[in-house]
């Protein structure tokens, strides 16, 4: 098993490139694939060649303009994978060089290229504090989404109810939504979004983005703190407390923890410092052997 | 001792201490802080987020202040000064010393003027807690005002000075200024050099060396070059026994001048203007020009020689006295008449006056043939004729002069048992070689560069052991005497141990045995011969028994050989009273001088004073050019000089040394400041799947 460090991926411009590299090998993607047949959903007419089935020739066609073509269709896909990623203000920290946001587009890029090659329909959401993009599910859109994610920046305040709200009713088809994000909400609040899709059928994943300094407030001297999104400052000594600030964080997410079980959804957390692949496939054998075991 | 500071206001840069702390304050007043993902957690903490501001690294600050305390003390100049001198705690914040050049060349074109009114201005101009000091010179500084804040006595010293006759000589002065800088003070010390800025007044061997931390202001007073010619040198060629006439060159410098023509030159004699005529272009472009003069067969002649027309009043003077050469007598052995062509040879070489030998064979020496002769010279032989010896005696006591040269013939056995003519008793021949050593000062040998003789190996030599009175002229290598002097009477006999001949020594063959020899002839015939000319410079001793000697004056050479006193009146009429064995005077100005003799029925002896050539030589400089040669040449601001050594006071060079340990202070602080980042990095940090 190879782990690619964060920060030799930063250096991947090509996200597609990115997600081939944290992907293949992987054994178990988000979900079993079961091919059931081939797909009604027709793609497009191709010249007939010695060896193709005379069966798909369109005759209509032929008629029309006396060649033979036949018809291609899309291949059959068995579920819809929705990545709603964090835009939010909060998201573009790194105290290294990998920011959460980048990390969370490595992960949905990563999601996106897997959910693709099991033949999945691919979708992307971005929010902060209302829904910005917005990729429908299709078993065509993996490009897409990857050039959509290169220009995704963060810019404003999150939130996430009304963005939840909105997905909600886009979404059709039960779809897998992996909601990727630094979870700096109410857990409560968290909860109510999470229900509400839940509520809908979708199967929900959270992954909750952190960076290294905040998992361990590794800060030293007296300095002035300000908050990426409200641009509030406070003046704290770090050494001082460091105790109370891992207390609730921790806090934080077990409380996140908690609620993500109660309501039948994945929770996991990442650290921007740990390798991508690991921490991905991690979660991913974690979720089979959950999977068999339903 | 106690430490004073030079510049103490740097001390206003102490306040750079506080520098650091307000920026701290400033900056964390004006920051931006750091950026945090979020703060709904820490806003969570209900205890205090900061802690009280305290020092956190009190040797760190130490460090850094104790730093900047020593930067700013080491700019501030800080110096040790002897408690034992004045400790009056002077306000004055800065002292000048007003250094006026007064040499001749300030006569010119009003710079001497505009000199006047530079050095009036600055006084006036003076802040009243200033102080001022006033020098004057040319090759020597003289102070007319000590160090005051007295404007009115400033004024009264300047008003006395007046230009002079004497060269320029910039080292003196620049040496001589910081010492009237008082010893306590500690504010700014100027010295204002108000000048022509002559560029030969730095062309000399001494080095411009302005003692202590000084800070050099010029004033150039110079505008240009005088535009005239200049009659710089006038060179005594020689004189002609027949005519009784001395010829003269003149030395012209046409300088910038673009006459060619018409430039009258004027030759006067004890006041009568013996030659008036113009230069030829030719004269002018060779710059110089031929004259004669005929001196006065009775006394000493007063010769001045002038351009007619220009507007640099410069005249060139010397005295002359009726030439007569010196008469030597060279005492042959029979049948060798071209002995002693070594010294015949050197002999002939002399000029002004002449030496004319003639070789008698010493049986043939008579009365009459010693009343025409100065100087008798018997050079290695044989003399047994007691008769001849008896006459030399005579000849001697009576004032002559007696050379001898030692070598094969055993003639001075005779002479020693007749007479004491010898200087020394002289024995056999020594074993072993030699060279000439040591030459002692003695006016025979002035004018000889010992090294001249000193190589010369001498291979045999006699033994020579002088009297009590007799005086050692020179010395071989191991000690023994090789020239001796005896006086007898009113004459001089000398002797040499060794001969002048190949089988002897090599003596003859140095360039310095010619001059050796026309001197010993002229030192020993200087008591009965008139001799040419003298021309003394302003600012150079004139030795008055050379000078009389030289112009043959029995009256003034009699009373300074009875050390009696002789006056000497200046051209301005001031009477400086010289006595005592070796006379020796400073002339001051340029002119001509009278020497008399009191008691003595005798006419005033005159002396001839020019001033300095280098002081005609006008070439400038600019004041900048000045001050970048003398900071090139001088070793401005160090501490070691022997004019603060002697104040017991030293400007130091500690300041460097405090900038070294400012550095070291740096350094350590870096070091230790690097070392506190490092630990505080040193952290494990926490695994967020932990978490």
């Amino acid at each position: 098993m190879r782990f690619v460090d964060p920060q030799v991926l930063a250096r991947i411009d090509n996200l597609d490139l990115l997600a081939r590299r944290v992907v293949d090998g992987f054994i178990s993607g988000l979900h079993h694939t079961v091919h059931l047949g081939v797909s009604t959903d027709f793609a497009e007419h191709r010249a007939y060649t010695a060896g193709d089935d005379v069966r798909r020739l369109d005759w209509r066609v032929y008629a029309r303009t006396d060649r033979l073509y036949v018809k291609t269709f899309e291949a059959q896909t068995n579920a819809d994978v929705v990545s709603v990623i964090d835009i939010s203000r909060s998201m573009d920290f790194a105290s290294a060089s990998v920011s959460k946001l980048d990390y969370a587009k490595f992960l949905a890029a990563s999601l996106t290229h897997l959910g693709a090659r099991q033949r999945d329909r691919v979708a992307l959401a971005t929010f902060d504090d209302d829904l910005r993009d917005w990729i429908p599910p299709s078993a065509r859109h993996r490009n897409t989404i990857l050039r959509s994610l290169e220009r995704v920046s963060a810019s404003a305040v999150g939130e996430i109810e009304l963005p939840m709200e909105r997905l909600a009713s886009l979404l059709n088809r039960r779809s897998i939504v992996v909601l990727i994000s630094d979870c700096y909400t109410a857990p409560e609040r968290l909860g109510n979004s999470l229900g509400l899709l839940a509520a809908a059928g979708h199967d929900l994943i959270v992954m909750q983005i952190l960076d290294p300094l905040e998992l361990d407030f590794e800060m030293h001297g007296e300095d002035v703190l300000e908050d990426l999104e409200s641009g509030e400052r406070l003046s704290v000594d770090p050494d001082a407390i460091r105790a109370q600030y891992l207390q609730l964080i921790r806090g934080h997410t077990r409380a996140l923890e908690t609620i993500c079980s109660e309501r039948r959804v994945d929770y996991a957390c990442f650290n921007t410092a740990l390798p991508l692949d690991h921490a991905l496939s991690r979660y991913l054998s974690q979720r089979a052997r959950l999977a068999r075991r339903r | 001792m106690s430490l004073g500071f030079l510049n103490p206001l740097f001390f206003a840069g102490i306040t750079v201490l506080a520098v650091p702390v307000l920026i701290h304050l400033v900056a964390q007043r004006e920051s931006r802080g750091k950026a945090f993902p979020s703060l709904m957690f820490v806003r969570r903490i209900p205890i205090k987020r900061t802690r009280r501001r305290t020092l956190r690294d009190p040797l760190l600050l130490g460090l850094r202040s104790l730093a900047l305390t020593l930067l700013v003390v080491s700019f501030a100049s800080p110096y040790w000064h002897n408690d034992n001198t004045p400790t009056v705690n002077t306000p004055t914040a800065r002292q000048t010393v007003i250094a006026l050049d007064r040499s001749y060349s300030m006569r010119f074109d009003g710079r001497w003027e505009r000199a006047l009114a530079t050095a009036r201005r600055e006084i006036e101009d003076m802040p009243v807690s200033a102080r001022a000091a006033l020098v004057i010179f040319d090759n020597v500084p003289h102070t007319v005002a000590a160090m005051s804040g007295d404007k009115s006595h400033l004024r009264q010293a300047l008003n006395r000075v007046n230009a002079g006759y004497g060269s320029t000589d910039y080292a003196r002065v620049l040496a001589h200024a910081p010492q009237l800088f008082e010893s306590h003070f500690t504010g700014d010390r100027n010295v204002l050099l108000i000048s022509d800025l002559q560029l030969s007044g730095l062309q000399r061997n001494r080095t411009p060396r302005l003692a202590g931390p000084v800070k050099l202001e010029v004033e150039n007073v110079a505008r240009a070059a005088p535009s005239d010619l200049l009659l710089t040198h006038v060179q005594v060629l020689g004189n002609d026994v027949e005519s009784a006439r001395v010829n003269l060159m003149a030395n012209i410098d046409i300088g910038q001048s673009d006459a060619r023509s018409k430039e009258r030159l004027s030759v006067r004699v004890d006041d009568h203007v013996a030659e008036l005529r113009e230069l030829s272009e030719s004269e002018i472009s060779a710059g110089s020009a031929a004259l004669s003069v005929v001196p006065a067969s009775d006394r000493v002649s007063r010769v001045e020689i002038s351009l007619d027309r220009q507007d640099v009043a410069h005249s060139y003077r010397l005295t002359l006295a009726q030439v007569e050469p010196i008469k030597a007598t060279l005492l042959t052995t029979e049948g060798t008449p071209h002995s002693a062509i070594y010294l015949q040879q050197a002999l002939a070489l002399a000029s002004r006056p002449k030496i004319v030998v003639q070789m008698v064979a010493s049986a043939a020496l008579n009365d009459a043939t010693l009343e025409h002769t100065d100087v008798v010279i018997i050079d290695d032989v044989a003399l047994n004729d007691s008769g001849v010896i008896a006459r030399i005696d005579r000849f001697v006591n009576a004032g002559g002069g007696l050379l001898t040269i030692a070598g094969d013939h055993p003639l001075v056995g005779a002479l020693l048992l007749a007479t004491s003519l010898m200087p020394g008793e002289l024995g056999g021949e020594l074993a072993s070689a030699a060279r000439l050593t040591e030459l002692n000062p003695h006016p025979v040998l002035a004018t000889l560069r010992s090294e001249q003789l000193r190589n010369a190996p001498v291979w045999r030599r006699r033994a020579l052991r002088p009297g009590s009175e007799d005086v050692v002229l020179a010395r071989y290598s191991d000690g023994a005497v090789a020239l001796a002097e005896r006086r007898l009477g009113s004459g001089t006999s000398i002797l040499l141990s060794t001969a002048v001949s190949n089988r002897w020594s090599a003596l003859a063959l140095e360039p310095g045995f010619a001059p050796l020899a026309i001197a010993l002839v002229r030192h020993l015939a200087k008591r009965r011969s008139g001799a040419g000319a003298s021309a003394a410079t302003v600012g150079v001793t004139v030795d008055l028994e050379q000078h009389a000697a030289l112009l043959g004056t029995e009256a003034l050479l009699n009373q300074l050989a009875r050390g009696g006193v002789v006056l000497i009146e200046s051209p301005d009429g001031a009477i400086t009273k010289v006595s005592g064995s070796h006379p020796a005077f400073l002339p001051s100005e340029a002119g001509f001088y009278r020497l008399h003799t009191p008691g003595v029925a005798a006419t005033p002896v005159p002396l001839a004073v020019n001033v300095d050539p280098r002081e005609l030589q006008f070439e400038t400089l600019s004041a900048a050019q000045f001050i970048g040669r003398v900071s090139r040449d001088a070793q401005i601001g160090t501490a070691s000089s022997l004019e603060d050594a002697k104040r017991n006071t030293f400007t130091s060079t500690q300041w460097w040394y405090l900038l070294f340990v400012v550095t070291a202070l740096l350094l350590i602080e870096g070091l230790y400041a690097v070392r506190l980042m490092r630990t505080g990095k040193a952290t494990p940090k926490a695994d967020p799947q932990a978490a």
